[in-house]
């Protein structure tokens, strides 16, 4: 518990910065929930079939 | 083993260390073999490293690790571990209790996986160990349910509990390539959703959810509406939210908690304990807020990708209600589903990725049919094998010609006999599909009742499925397509449904009420969850569904999986003469040999076997 604490107090809110989606609200105003997909940097499939040309 | 064949360059995909731990080897784009690790170590929902899989695949297509170029993981271990390390700062002093344990296994083996994964690998001495690339859990699944599919193009939806941080992904699927389109990212998760409920009604959570959907039926959707209003914000385009105050599951030890209990004035149900009212109705009501999810999410992919054809995957696409749902709709024309939709599905959809990323096509789409060869793609043993296993176990049987097994076995099943039913290749995805079956007639009004209690030795609420022949699908029920995986619900025809009244029946008293011709695979709302079996995909069960169909003029089978509850399904011979002589199965049919369960010697074991076997 302690070393939980120590570790992660200052990190927590550093990290709660970058990662708000866990602390997102209900919202009646959006039309949407959907995100964008992660940009896939590591992806094979895509690196490949560029290099396929499709 | 099916006899060695030349292949091409081998991709060895591997999901494991979560839940449902499996193997899977893909050669240019086509699928060979595919193994779920629990069904080899007989530990249920097994998540350490699939070994026995991974020796089982290679052994089944003859290969060894000199023969595969690529290991696919079927997630990214640094990107899982941000969202866990974020979801313990949200969390902040209530994840304290589950933050060491977690911690452990991460630093010790999960974050470095390809490491460990080439260690696990090495250690089986089945040749040189290749190199190891991950891929997305999302992109594993959205792989796992186009790639192998019969569509040149459709939309892709993927639903599940959690992967890195996605838990619902659209994609575009043409030719060869996946376009990512959109997310939601966790908590925000449907399957969360299905699982807390899932664990509320006292069900194992990534077991249970299989159970509450059976259950939903005997209930009325009461709490539909509190769901609605307190637990998730569903927009027009099926994108939602959960309330995440209102769950454990951040914290990391269980699912729900006292704010569930307050929502719903009711207690959790322990587990095994009495099954209420208030179970099936919050049951029926998680189960139509979900379809309704489903049916958004279908339309949404409908109107952004112009695709007439649907593919799916991930956890919540087992929940095939839903999948009916989505089917009646006509948002699409048709729709495809991965047999091996969870976590496990994910080797395989790794392995694909991985194949058509080096430069496979999709060989299959030439055929006009999948890939996935009936799903028939784990392992397999020959007369002599089997033979010597029944010897080794003191076994009592008789050969018998294959001209003449499955009359001889059809006329069982017609006199009232319960079958285990033991042939060819397993399959892979958690239903049983006529290899690894235990048959009964679904004439019988007490079969239901007889095979819950006195073989599966589970729930009385749980309802059983019918095989049918493709081409007599459409007499029996209200489907107009093949269903070959079992993932489609769709109701009894009207045809054979019988005049009933429920009256006053509620609840469990629901299933003594009579509904059609064939009782014992007719749930209580006159559905049924259907395999059509064509030729094509299962040849030898097919035959015998005909023989059924000429000996008694119905072509349909009571289809449950080879195993009882708790277990994993039976993999060898020997495991499923253990279940047929723990069990009231009447008798076996295990490759060419036939057993009488009268005739077998006494079965000894020196402890209680269901004391062994953790209930699910």
């Amino acid at each position: 518990m302690l070393s939980y604490l120590a570790v992660f107090a200052p990190l927590a809110w550093v990290v709660r910065q970058f990662h708000d989606v866990l602390h997102r609200r209900w919202d009646p105003e959006r039309a949407t929930y959907f995100e964008p997909p992660l940009m896939d940097r590591g992806s094979v499939a895509q690196r490949g079939n560029r290099r396929r040309g499709t | 083993m099916t006899a060695p064949a030349a292949h091409g360059e081998l991709v060895l995909g591997i999901s494991a260390f979560y839940h449902d731990s499996a193997a899977a080897l893909v050669a240019d784009g086509v699928p060979l073999a595919a193994s779920h690790e629990e069904r080899h170590s007989r530990r249920r929902h097994d998540a350490s490293f699939p070994k026995r899989a991974v020796a089982a695949c290679l052994g089944e297509v003859g290969a060894t690790l000199d023969d595969v170029s690529t290991v696919a993981y079927y997630e990214d271990p640094r990107l899982k571990f941000r969202r866990i390390l974020a979801s313990y700062a949200a969390a902040g002093a209530r994840g304290a209790g589950s933050f060491g344990d977690t911690m452990g296994g991460w630093l010790s083996y999960k974050l470095r996986v390809e490491r460990t994964i080439a260690r696990q690998l090495a250690a089986l001495g089945l040749g040189r160990v290749p190199p190891v690339v991950c891929r997305r859990h999302h992109e594993s699944h959205a792989a796992s349910a186009f790639l192998p599919s019969p569509f040149e193009s459709a939309a892709v939806l993927c639903v599940d509990g959690v992967g890195e941080w996605a838990t619902t992904t659209l994609w575009h699927g043409q030719g060869t390539v996946l376009r990512p389109i959109a997310q939601i990212r966790f908590p925000h998760s449907l399957g969360l959703l299905y699982s807390a409920f899932t664990y509320f009604c006292g069900f194992k959570v990534d077991s249970g959810e299989y159970k509450l959907m059976g259950l939903a039926p005997y209930g009325k959707p009461a709490y539909a509406e509190v769901i609605r209003r307190e637990l998730v914000d569903v927009k027009p385009d099926g994108s939602f939210r959960l309330d995440v105050g209102r769950f454990e599951f951040l914290f990391g030890r269980q699912m729900t908690g006292g704010a569930f209990e307050e929502l719903f004035g009711v207690e959790r149900r322990p587990p095994e304990g009495a099954l209420l009212a208030h179970h099936f109705d919050l049951a029926a009501s998680v189960q139509v807020v979900t379809e309704e999810v489903m049916v958004r999410l279908a339309r949404t992919a409908r109107a952004v990708t112009g695709e007439r054809n649907l593919c799916l995957a991930g956890g919540v696409a087992l929940n095939c209600v839903a999948n009916g749902r989505i089917l009646r709709s006509r948002i699409f024309e048709d729709l495809w589903i991965q047999p091996a939709a969870g976590d496990a599905g994910g080797a395989l959809g790794a392995a694909m990725a991985v194949s058509i990323a080096a430069g496979a096509s999709r060989p299959h789409l030439a055929r006009g049919t999948d890939a996935m060869a009936g799903a028939l793609l784990g392992t397999s043993q020959g007369e002599r094998q089997i033979g010597d296993a029944l010897d080794r176990l003191g076994a009592v049987y008789e050969r018998v010609d294959d001209d003449k097994l499955h009359d001889v076995v059809a006329g069982k099943l017609a006199d009232g006999a319960v079958v285990g039913w033991y042939q060819g290749r397993m399959e892979f995805g958690p239903r049983a599909l006529g290899s690894r079956s235990i048959l009964g007639d679904p004439r019988d009004p007490g079969m239901q009742r007889r095979m819950n209690l006195k073989i599966k030795f589970r729930e009385s609420f749980r309802p059983f499925a019918p095989a049918v022949l493709e081409e007599h699908a459409s007499e029996f029920f209200d489907l107009d397509r093949p269903s070959p995986y079992m993932l489609l619900v769709a109701q009894v025809a009207e045809g054979q449904q019988l005049p009933h009244a429920d009256g006053e029946a509620r609840g469990l008293d629901l299933l003594h009420v009579p509904r059609s011709t064939i009782p014992a695979v007719t749930h209580v709302d006159g559905s049924a969850r259907i395999q059509t079996v064509a030729r094509r995909d299962n040849p030898s069960f097919h035959r015998l569904l005909t023989a059924f169909h000429a000996a008694t003029g119905c072509p349909v089978l009571v289809n449950t999986s080879f195993n009882v509850r708790g277990e994993p399904i039976v993999a060898s011979p020997e495991d499923a003469y253990r279940c047929f002589m723990r069990t009231n199965i009447d008798a076996l049919a295990v490759g060419p040999f036939v057993l009488e369960k009268r005739d077998q010697p006494p079965w000894r074991e020196s402890d209680d076997w269901r004391t062994e076997i953790p209930l699910d």
